[in-house]
């Protein structure tokens, strides 16, 4: 943390190389996030290297050193959520992704929890993104709703409100694929 | 059974995020709600699909080198001082300015003057009650124009500084 302040103050007078210290420091979680509202791998590496580009241009506004990762979060999410959103290719890629894990499983146990992801990812493509942006940043980041708000820059009150209809409206998507899926092998 | 204003807050109840009152309410709606009880579960069965849904997301190449080479050629914004401090800074010209134009006493052409006296007592229309304040007035239009001649070179000089970048 000591360290990151270092590069943090030297970034601020200028020095690229401390900021590309902190850019490999952060990169994966912010891919995290952006993937996780955008839905796909490529598109999530545009917008965290756009938002990288965008803080370093915007670092001197940066007075609380300390707060430098929430500031990227929320310069990420923000330009996740203004992004032109791809749903459709969010279940395609994990379902590639599927083939890399679960080796070590038995294949029943794995297709099962593969249909469970794929039904899950094509509900999570379909809620909007801001919804998307809280879910991500509690379910995928631990964050709680106290430093969502901070990061999002909204009333603990409205995360509250956020998560709760994103959840409800993901399991009544969840549940009507889980249906659709069930009746599609005649059960 | 109006159960609304409690599947609201099942949400929170599985986050953990409610405060002990609150908690204990949903708490004891849930004993006695099969349907409230069934939502809870779900979330519960739902928050954990979600925490495993995007947990193998593979670490990227390492983007540094990109961004760096974005950033070539790029300069750092020139931020704008906080609002509070260009207020400051604005007072500080318009002070001057006034203290300027005192220092110039009233030789000055009169064109100039006319026009300074103009939109002072436009301005200011209060001090034309006042007839012996008129020299108030001027130095108050003066004022106005110097301090929007002075932003205006300001203004041109960031706008080209954006274009730079």
């Amino acid at each position: 943390m000591e360290e990151q302040m270092v590069w943090l103050r030297a970034a601020q007078k200028g020095d690229k190389a401390s900021f590309g210290h902190l850019v490999t420091a952060h990169q994966d979680r912010l891919l995290r996030v952006a993937w996780g509202i955008l839905g796909n791998r490529h598109d999530a590496e545009d917008v965290v290297q756009e938002t990288f580009v965008k803080a370093y241009l915007a670092l001197d506004q940066l007075k609380e050193l300390k707060a430098f990762g929430g500031w990227l979060l929320r310069i990420v999410v923000n330009q996740s959520i203004s992004r032109k959103k791809k749903p459709e290719r969010l279940w395609l890629e994990l379902d590639k992704a599927e083939g890399r894990h679960h080796d070590m499983e038995g294949p029943g146990r794995r297709l099962e929890e593969a249909e469970e992801k794929k039904q899950l990812a094509v509900a999570m493509s379909q809620l909007s993104p801001s919804h998307r942006a809280v879910l991500i940043l509690r379910e995928q980041e631990l964050l709680s709703y106290e430093e969502i708000s901070d990061v999002l820059g909204l009333p603990v009150g409205t995360v509250r409100s956020r998560l709760s209809y994103g959840r409800q409206k993901l399991r009544e998507i969840f549940l009507a694929l889980e249906t659709q899926g069930l009746e599609g092998k005649g059960i | 059974m109006n159960c609304e204003k409690y599947r609201k807050k099942i949400s929170a109840l599985v986050d953990g995020e409610l405060n002990d009152k609150e908690r204990q309410i949903v708490e004891r709606h849930l004993e006695v709600c099969p349907s409230c009880r069934l939502l809870e579960a779900e979330l519960t069965r739902l928050q954990l699909q979600c925490r495993s849904l995007w947990k193998e997301t593979e670490p990227g190449e390492d983007l540094s080198v990109k961004v760096m080479e974005e950033l070539a050629g790029k300069k750092k914004r020139r931020v704008l001082p906080p609002f509070s401090r260009r207020i400051k800074y604005l007072m500080a010209v318009m002070v001057l300015a006034v203290a300027g134009m005192v220092a110039a006493g009233m030789g000055w052409h009169p064109v100039l003057r006319g026009i300074w006296k103009g939109l002072g007592q436009f301005l200011f229309i209060p001090l034309l009650m006042v007839r012996d304040r008129i020299w108030l007035a001027e130095m108050l239009g003066g004022a106005i124009i110097l301090v929007l001649a002075g932003l205006w070179f300001w203004m041109r000089k960031r706008g080209r500084e954006g274009a730079e970048e």
